[in-house]
Parts: C-alpha cells; structure tokens; sequence
C-alpha cells in the first residue's frame, strides 16, 4: 500500500526518533517517516523546503536550545501547509496552550503508540486532535497577522531571542548553538535593533509579547 | 529567615503572630488600613485588649475624680478598642478626643496617656511618621494644657513635667516608624523567600521530569510494542503489566510535578458562570444553523485561552465588544450572501487570547468574484454594513483587520484589543506560564 501520509520527527531524545519511526511506521500502513531529527532549527528548515516537507511533523515540546513551541510558531507563521502534531512527556494539558496559540493542530502524550497515529492520521486528514486547536491554514493567517517580528528575524536571531527569553547566558546560549560568545551578541544586537528595544531586557520583553 | 522587631517578635515566640490562619499579620506596616478584620491581627487585638485592660481597672479600681471623669474615660477607652477596627480613623479621632479631654478635665490615671502613645505610635506605623507627627500635635498641646491647667493631676505629677512627656510621645513615634520599616523589608525578604522556593520547586519539578518522565514514556511504548510483536501469552502479559505500570507511575509523576510547580486546577472550574466563550458559541451556532438552512456548511470555532469571564475592560469596553459581535456578524452575513453552498463552504476560528481577540475566517472565492483584485471593492461588497466601515471603527479601537486572497481562498482577518492602550493591563515581562 502507498504511504502517502509523510511524517517528520523532531525530538531531543535519542532513545525516542528511532522506536516512534518504528512503532509508527508498524501501526499504520499508510505511513511513512521520512526523516528524524533532535534538531528544531533542522526540522524547521525541512518543513519550508517542498522537497523534504512531511504531511504531518510531530514535534517533541520541552526541547532544549530551540524549543517546540518555537518550531511550530516558526513553521506556522511561514506556511499553513504542514499539519504540527505536538507531543510530550509532561502532562498534555502544560502545553495544550502554548501549543495552539503557536499553531499546532494537537497535542498527545509520548507513551502511547496507537494514539499518537491515530492523531497524526487526522491531522493528515486536515481535522484537528484535542479541543483547543484549529487547522492549519487559519492558524498560519492569525500568526501571520500578529507581529511583524516574526516575519522580520532570522532563524538564528529567532534562536539566541528564544534562549534569551529562557534565561540563558551568552556562554550557555554559545554552546548551545555552537557558535561564538561573539557571535551571540551580534544575533542579539541585531534583533535588538529590528524590534526597535533600546536594551537586551526590553528586547526580550517585546519578544516574549509578542509570543504571546 | 527573617528578622522579626519588636512586638512582633515576641508575638512570634507566644505564636500568636503569622498563622496559617493568619497569614496577613505582618502587613499593615504603611499600608494605610482604614479597616481591618481584628481577627486577622491577632498581635494588634493582643496589644490593645492589653493596654485597654489597664485603663478599664485604673478607671474603675482606682479613685479618680468624679463621675464625668470616669464617663471621659469609658468614652476614651471606647474609641481606643475601635482601632482594632478602624486603625487609621479611631486613631486619629482618639488623638482629638484626648486633646479636648486634656483641656477641659483633669485625667487622674495613666492609662490614657499609655493608650495614647501606643495609638500614636500604631498611626505612625502604619501610615507614615508625617501623619504621626500632624496627630501628636494636638496631642502635646492637650498634655501642655493640661500640665497648666491641671497641675496635681498624677501622672504629670509623677512624670515631673509635659517636657518629659513630649520626649517619651516623640520617643514613641520613632518606634513606629522604625518598626514600620522593619516589618516591610521583613514582608520584602518573606515574599524574596517564597519566590525563590517557588523558583526551587520548579526548578525541582523541571529535573523529574528531564529524568523521569522522558523515559517512563519511551518504558511504556517499547512495552507496547513488545506486546504487539510478542506471541507467547505469558510473555504478553508481562510486558502489559509493564505498560500498565510505567503508566500508572507517569501519571503519578505528572502529579507531583504539578504539585511542585504550583500550576492551577483547571481554568474553566465545573459550574462556572457562563463566560465569553459560551456567550460567542451560542452566537456561532444560531449563524451556523442559518448557514446549514440555506445550504452553506462549514467549521466554526470558538477557542479561549483567556479564561476570564468578561475579557474586555476599560471605560470602552462595551464599545469593543459590541464591535467585536457586530464584525461577527457581519462576518456571516457576507458568508451567507456571497459563499457557495455546499461542505466545506467557509472555516472560522475566533480565538480568545490573553490581551485580544481574533478572528480568522476563510472561504473559497466563488469563480464570479475572482477577476477582482481591487481591496476596495472587497471591502464595500454589498450586504451587511459594509466591511470597509468595520475595519475605521476597529482601527479607531486600536485594532486590525485585514482582507485579501491567498491560493483562491478568501480571508480575512481582525485583531481587538481587550482594551486601549491607557487602561491595557500591564504584563510581567518574563513571566512564563
């Protein structure tokens, strides 16, 4: 049978990519996970290129460095093309939120199985999973519409506002994103500058409002 | 831990101070109190039954003069008790009181003037040394009256001269004052060591789960997957108990993180009043069944991430939400003119976010209207009033609407603000929910 629903997976985990290709990949038959991986900027990348963009990205939420919340509000506010199943060891109800309001089109735990195709298969299908959330093609109008800061930002300045905006040091958010301490403050700076803020702290507070 | 002054220290010892019960003790300190429970301030009631204690037995036991002083005393002790009640107004009215009593009759005990300098010394505490200052005055000017006026009374007698008491009143007042400033850095320091115990106990909650709660997922889906896979029953049932178990132990660690990190109960609580979101899904379904009688069907959505039960605020704020409801409804009302019939014919989401609402509707262009790319012809489709007259009143509110065409589909788009600029709420910059 043709698996004509494509899945992308991005988690931090190294023990989950491999057993979630496998588990999903033996429930369905119309399935297919055409690429993993525990990088969010990566998965990002991979779902704004045609060619390597999934029917359905499952996107692990409490990652470090790039967060899923991020991925997903990245992609969403981009294209409303993808279908963003967001997933979590955590209790669902932590991210239901956050999760919606940044365009996913559900939420599921991490430990079962059959649950996490059966949602993936109605997102492909163009439903949603879990109260709460819309499709994709309206989610991406509203992000779209809220700010133009997201429009404006590279990936990588997006990146060192999300770490910023989580508390992190110029070394932690360096190491984190293997570049130079330098480097990170450049990022900074120059998104400093497109939001308009006069210093790092009122840049990070209009970036964390206009996550909101 | 926190130093605790004064009174309030040995109020601590006798564990009368900061309860569970009681857990607003300390605060008074400069916040002004015009009234106040007495049962919560159980140090305050403590301090004043004392002192009130001593007038009573002086004014009854002890000789003092004829029955109008006795009545003057009674009636000062009254107005003494009220400021467990009323801090700031009894004390300044018992200040008068003393003064006047002071210049018209002798008082022969000592327990008024005790009664005085603690009440003078609570004002002080708490509202300022500046209004302290303003009540002594009347105060010393009673005292000084008395002194020349009354001159064998007892305790001016004992005390030697009015000099002496205007130290110790002055002396009082420095009290307050710095017990005042004491008690508010203590509630400074307390709230410090609450938010760095919250900070700790996320920061607890936040290592369970980085190591417990990953795993346990990945031990509950590998076992399923076993389960699947496996063919011997004995073996299947193993590792269903073992689902079963990492499970059960999953949701008990979402519980202790929950408790650690100090998140609410549910935000829409059984039983609550109907909020926004019931008020717009009732609004939504009248359309939608006008829509489906006219052969128009599609999707619909009212999402609220707010939670409160009347979102908008200000001094416009019936003005926003009529707004709002009147962009609804025009909203469907051009859906119901100018969609094709059939599924799938409109999709619409208003979603209930923490400072705005949106709304996002979507349609498919019928194949007539698609030779125009003209905003403004858009905008004054007839029917309804007309969105172009939406779109002035909604930017005059401060907020956003927008129309236009994206892969032969209509959409359009509006933002509300809760409320204008002047009465927005303020939000914590680095809150994190």
């Amino acid at each position: 049978m043709n698996r004509e629903i494509t899945v992308g997976i991005v988690d931090n985990d190294r023990f989950v990519l491999p057993s979630l290709k496998a588990s999903i990949e033996e429930l369905s038959d119309d399935m297919q996970v055409i690429w993993t991986t525990s990088d969010g900027g990566q998965a990002v990348s991979n779902c704004l290129t045609a060619a390597t963009r999934p029917k359905v990205l499952l996107a692990d939420m409490s990652m470090e460095g790039v967060s899923g919340i991020s991925v997903c509000r990245r992609i969403r506010t981009r294209i409303g093309k993808v279908g963003i199943l967001a997933m979590t060891a955590y209790s669902i109800d932590r991210y239901a939120e956050k999760a919606s309001l940044a365009g996913a089109q559900g939420i599921v735990g991490k430990s079962d199985d059959q649950q996490i195709v059966t949602a993936i298969r109605t997102i492909a299908s163009g439903g949603t999973w879990g109260d709460g959330f819309e499709i994709a093609l309206t989610a991406h109008v509203r992000l779209k519409n809220q700010t133009s800061a997201n429009a404006v930002l590279t990936d990588r300045e997006f990146e060192v506002m999300d770490s910023f905006a989580a508390g992190m040091s110029i070394q932690a958010i360096a190491e984190t994103l293997n570049i130079t301490p330098e480097t990170v403050k450049k990022h900074g700076q120059r998104a400093m500058h497109k939001l308009g803020a006069n210093s790092r702290w009122q840049a990070v507070a209009m970036w964390l409002n206009s996550q909101a | 831990m926190a130093q605790l002054a004064g009174l309030n220290r040995l109020a601590h010892i006798l564990r009368i101070d900061e309860t569970p019960e009681f857990p607003d003790n300390h605060h008074l300190a400069g916040t002004k109190p015009i009234v106040i429970n007495p049962l919560r301030h159980p140090t305050r009631l403590w301090q004043v039954g004392a002192l009130a204690m001593v007038q009573l037995i002086e004014t009854l036991v002890m000789p003092s003069g004829d029955t109008s002083n006795m009545i003057v005393a009674l009636i000062f002790l009254a107005l003494y008790l009220s400021i467990c009640v009323f801090p700031v107004p009894s004390s300044v009215i018992v200040a008068l009181y003393f003064s006047v009593a002071c210049c018209l009759t002798p008082l022969h005990g000592s327990g008024e003037l005790l009664c005085m300098a603690y009440t003078l010394g609570t004002l002080v505490y708490d509202t300022s040394m500046r209004l302290g200052l303003v009540a002594a005055v009347p105060v010393l000017v009673g005292i000084y009256v008395q002194a020349w006026r009354f001159p064998d009374t007892s305790w001016n007698l004992a005390l030697n001269s009015a000099p002496v008491l205007t130290f110790l009143l002055l002396l009082i007042l420095n009290f307050g004052q710095v017990n005042r400033n004491r008690s508010k850095l203590m509630e400074l320091r307390l709230r410090d060591e609450r938010a760095q115990d919250l900070m700790h106990r996320v920061k607890v909650a936040r290592m369970i789960h980085d190591s417990v709660t990953g795993d346990l997922a990945n031990i509950a889906r590998v076992s399923q997957r076993q389960m699947r896979q496996c063919g011997d029953p004995e073996q299947h049932e193993a590792w269903r108990q073992i689902n079963e178990q990492s499970v059960r132990v999953l949701d008990g660690v979402h519980a202790v993180i929950r408790q650690l990190s100090a998140e609410t109960a549910e935000k829409h609580p059984d039983g609550a009043h109907e909020g926004p979101q019931e008020r717009l899904n009732e609004r939504v379904r009248v359309w939608e069944r006008r829509l489906s009688e006219s052969g128009i069907y599609g999707d619909v959505r009212v999402i609220d991430h707010n939670g409160a039960p009347t979102p908008f605020s200000g001094k416009d704020a019936s003005v926003r939400q009529s707004c709002m409801l009147a962009m609804i409804d025009e909203t469907f009302t051009n859906i119901m003119r100018h969609s094709v019939r059939g599924e799938n014919a409109y999709n619409m989401v208003i979603t209930l976010g923490e400072r705005h609402l949106e709304l996002v509707e979507m349609n498919p262009i019928p194949d007539e209207r698609k030779t125009s790319d003209d905003i403004d012809d858009i905008l004054d489709l007839p029917g309804g009033n007309g969105l172009r007259l939406h779109r002035e009143e909604i930017e005059s509110l401060g907020g956003v609407m927008s129309v236009g065409e994206e892969d032969g589909t209509w959409v359009l788009y509006m933002r509300m603000p809760y409320a204008g600029p002047d009465n927005a709420e303020g939000r914590t910059p680095f809150r994190r929910r």
